[in-house]
């Protein structure tokens, strides 16, 4: 199996894992042994969800021969929890330096992210107020409170429709008395502060780059923020709390894997459900003794990229043409077929003044857009969105649209561009 | 530890509630000092009032607003004689919150007019007394514990008022409520008694308290959100400034001015939480049924059960834990010493490794956590359908944690 160092690494992952994490010992059994292929050995194990990190940390996935007692003792590591509905929650046990390895090795993929992170910088955070582990800087903290080292934390409310001029203004002269080298950003949130700024003429500060993550990143969120941030390099990054990065897109479009702090595997969605490389991300994690996860499942999609190599020139570990967003985002085609929340965004983000929306299914044929407009362009989106939800659903499908002064993010403080109304089962898409 | 007995729980087939699971495991509900889950009963009472008795009260005179009428102050009599007032001393609120306003509002305080309470009351019943007047609290020792007994050294000339929560919210001790109005009347002052806690724990008689006020909200007392009770003398309340004006508080309306009704409609204007008070007057008749001295015992029970299972863990603080047992209801507020972990961390591990619902954070109760300095702790709660079992399944999990 090991033939490569990463392949040896994952092997040894795997190996580890299984001889010596205590959740995995149920799971022993399934290995087809040493001598098989490490895909075929890795697709031979059940996939690691939230509901068992909620049940099993931190014992369950720590080493054996690391004592999660001493690690807390010596600060090495700890609890970290999040919030939100049972689909987000989740305790982790948080090993800080593997945390910012993760980081500096996801960067390399993209230059303009690799020569802010190798050296000392300035990184300003936006997002919501509740996603940064045990942080919550809702309210009312002076920029002293909110600047932790090299970091800023701008944001303090839970919806950015919440914002007035006068936070605009607070946070764009943050940005221009910080001066960070990076953002990293909520793309749906530096969209509002991009636009907001455009319209009152506010100066902005032009990081050296743009780095998205949190959540997928809509057509409209790019638009708005490229225009904000001329010639910026807009990089997307995608991770999680549980695993570190994991995929940042390179100069060429695509998003090239960390090989450095984990292994991914795509596990793909039934051909009878989906069309076309589709899965969803499973982590292996590489090199963290306190949280070692095998094939996590994170919630989310990806699509493989086919065909040629990356004109970037990187050939390790996986090539993805787009996250495509949560599983539990997906909607359906009239005849039954998943629809990403990418492929719902290429279909209507384009849409002249659209400037938020949420598609609901209620049914086999039944869909709802809501959306917020530019104003003045309300007539005409409300006459141009159906057919064009018809477009990517299929001519029998039946669609109302209705506009909305603001479309507020969920309690963990994210943008659901697309749900479904009745209940349906996740692990069918992959039987 | 030796088995105990726990005679109520039978009661726990009633609540649709306990039967809710997460990641595939029951819920262990320990919760209910923020609010409490509901009977059957209660729900069917709701839903009975919508299904076949829609209509407003107190205004048609159509069958349906008949029986809505009936249902309703049927409700209020239930109140009453679960509190041994009559029904005229009854006036439904939205919450004990807005009973403390109604009254914090009502008595017409002029500045400098001083309210004694405690440093540990709920932020419901100390803003608005803070808004209103001046408040003087008794302070806090170093347990988290009011000197009750030092409440007659801060009667001065300006007092008008004392405010009391018959049991903490944060503590879940029993206050020496009738030393307090024993000391009021002998000065002619009035007593609030905030009983938002207490009435889902211990047998209340406002005739031998003598309290002239008491608030209490539904949600608690295993009733619905948005509905709850001031009981005031007749007297008091009818001294009372108006509080909100409207429809339905007025007996006649004229060119020439209005005339307000008798208490205690004169303070509910507009139309009334109706399916509300109905659920309300279900979940009382309910509590009744079970007889308030079993109520009181098992909360005890319980609530020694807890205390002495956290004396035990080490790591562990409990805020007022020097309080006698036997004045104790089923609830503790404690800090758990674990590596890694905050108290709103240790809650959310509670629900999300052991489905234990808790309260982590301030409770309504920041002053006692400035003076202790203590950033946020964990508070576990029972009501009547809580067992031995469920206590002693919550101590093995903050026992698990404390050893990691
Ligand atoms: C002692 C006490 N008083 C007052 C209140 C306020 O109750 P409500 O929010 O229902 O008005 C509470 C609620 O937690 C309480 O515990
Ligand atoms: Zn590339």
């Amino acid at each position: 199996m090991a033939s490569d160092p990463y392949s040896a690494r994952c092997a040894a992952a795997l190996e580890g894992a299984l001889a010596a994490v205590p959740f995995y010992r149920g799971w022993r059994a399934l290995d087809p042994g040493p001598d098989r292929p490490a895909a075929e050995r890795m697709a031979a194990l059940p996939v690691l969800s939230r509901a068992d990190l909620r049940a099993h940390v931190p014992d369950g996935f720590v080493r054996s021969g690391f004592s999660a007692r001493d690690g807390f003792a010596a600060g090495e590591i700890e609890i970290v929890t999040t919030s939100g509905t049972t689909a987000d929650r989740a305790s982790v046990v948080w090993h800080q330096p593997w945390w910012d390895r993760s980081l500096r090795e996801a960067a390399r993929v993209h230059p303009a992210l690799e020569a802010v992170y190798r050296g000392p910088h300035r990184e300003a955070v936006l997002t919501s107020p509740m996603c940064t582990g045990n942080l919550c800087h809702v309210g009312e903290l002076p920029v002293a409170e909110r600047t932790l080292g090299n970091l800023l934390f701008l944001n303090q409310e839970l919806d950015p429709a919440r914002w007035d001029a006068a936070s605009v203004r607070r946070m764009a002269d943050e940005l221009n008395g910080f001066q960070p080298d990076v953002i990293e950003a909520d793309p749906a949130y530096l969209a509002v502060l991009a636009r907001a700024c455009i319209r009152s003429d506010t100066p902005l500060h032009q990081p050296a780059c743009i780095s998205l993550t949190y959540e997928f990143p809509s057509h409209l969120h790019l638009r708005e923020i490229r225009r904000a941030f001329p010639g910026v390099p807009v990089v997307s990054s995608y991770g999680s709390t549980e695993t570190g990065y994991v995929f940042t897109e390179c100069e060429a479009g695509l998003l090239h894997q960390n090989t450095a702090t984990c292994h991914v595997d795509i596990q793909p969605v039934r051909d009878s459900r989906s069309r076309g490389r589709l899965g969803r991300i499973l982590v292996t994690t590489l090199g963290n003794p306190w949280f070692e996860l095998l094939r996590f499942d994170v919630g989310d999609l990806a699509r493989l990229h086919g065909g040629a190599p990356c004109r970037c020139g990187r050939t390790d570990g996986l090539t993805v043409e787009a996250i495509e967003g949560r599983a539990r985002d997906l909607t359906f085609d009239t005849r039954g077929m998943a629809v990403t929340v990418r492929q719902l965004d290429d279909a209507i983000a384009a849409a002249d003044g659209l400037l938020a929306y949420r598609i609901e299914q209620s049914g086999p044929r039944r869909y709802a857009v809501r959306y917020v407009a530019e104003d003045g362009a309300e007539e005409a989106l409300a006459a141009a969105l159906p057919p064009l939800v018809r477009d990517l659903y299929g001519p029998d499908a039946e669609v109302t649209a209705r506009r909305e002064p603001t479309l507020a993010p969920e309690q963990s403080g994210k943008f659901r561009l697309a749900l479904t109304t009745f209940e349906w089962n996740v692990e069918e898409l992959f039987a | 530890m030796t088995p105990a007995p726990d005679p109520l729980a039978h009661t726990r087939a009633d609540f649709p509630l306990l039967e809710r699971t997460i990641d595939g495991r029951p819920i262990v509900y320990l919760d209910s000092a923020s609010t409490a889950p509901k009977p059957r009963c209660v729900i069917d009472a709701i839903v009975g009032m919508y299904n076949r008795h829609t209509a407003n009260v107190h205004r048609g005179v159509h069958v349906l607003s008949e029986e809505a009428t009936e249902a309703f102050e049927g409700a209020r009599a239930e109140v009453a004689s679960f509190l041994n007032a009559s029904p005229g001393e009854i006036v439904f609120t939205r919450n004990s919150t807005e009973g403390v306003n109604l009254v914090a509002h009502g008595l017409g305080f002029a500045p400098g007019d001083e309210v004694v309470l405690t440093a540990l009351e709920h932020h419901s019943n100390f803003l608005p007394w803070r808004m209103a007047a001046r408040a003087v609290p008794v302070g806090l020792d170093d347990d988290g514990m009011p000197p009750y007994d030092e409440v007659e050294r801060l009667f001065s000339p300006r007092t008008r008022l004392l405010a009391l929560a018959q049991v903490s919210n944060t503590t879940g001790v029993v206050a020496p409520v009738e030393q307090w109005i024993a000391a009021a009347h002998a000065r002619g002052l009035p007593v609030l008694v905030d009983a938002a806690q207490s009435a889902s724990h211990l047998p209340i008689d406002v005739r031998a308290l003598d309290c002239d006020f008491l608030v209490l909200s539904g949600h608690k007392v295993l009733g619905p959100s948005g509905i709850g009770v001031l009981y005031g003398k007749r007297e008091r309340l009818a001294q009372l400034a108006l509080y909100q004006t409207g429809g339905g508080m007025v007996r006649h309306h004229g060119d020439d001015g209005f005339e307000p009704h008798d208490v205690p409609q004169r303070f509910e204007a507009g139309t009334p939480n109706i399916e509300g008070a109905v659920g309300l007057g279900a979940a009382l008749s309910y509590l009744r049924g079970l007889d308030m001295d079993a109520v009181r015992a098992h909360s005890l029970a319980l609530g020694r059960r807890l205390v002495e299972g956290l004396q035990g863990i080490p790591g562990v603080r409990i805020i007022a834990g020097s309080a006698p047992l036997e004045r104790r209801i089923g609830l503790a507020t404690f800090t758990l010493e674990a590596a890694g972990l905050s108290q709103e961390s240790l809650a959310r591990v509670l629900c999300d490794r052991y489905q234990i619902i808790a309260s982590g954070g301030y409770h309504c109760a920041h002053i006692l956590h400035d003076r202790m300095k203590l950033a946020g702790t964990v508070r576990v709660s029972t009501h009547v359908f809580n067992t031995h079992a469920e206590i002693d399944f919550a101590l093995a999990a903050l026992r698990e944690i404390a050893a990691w």
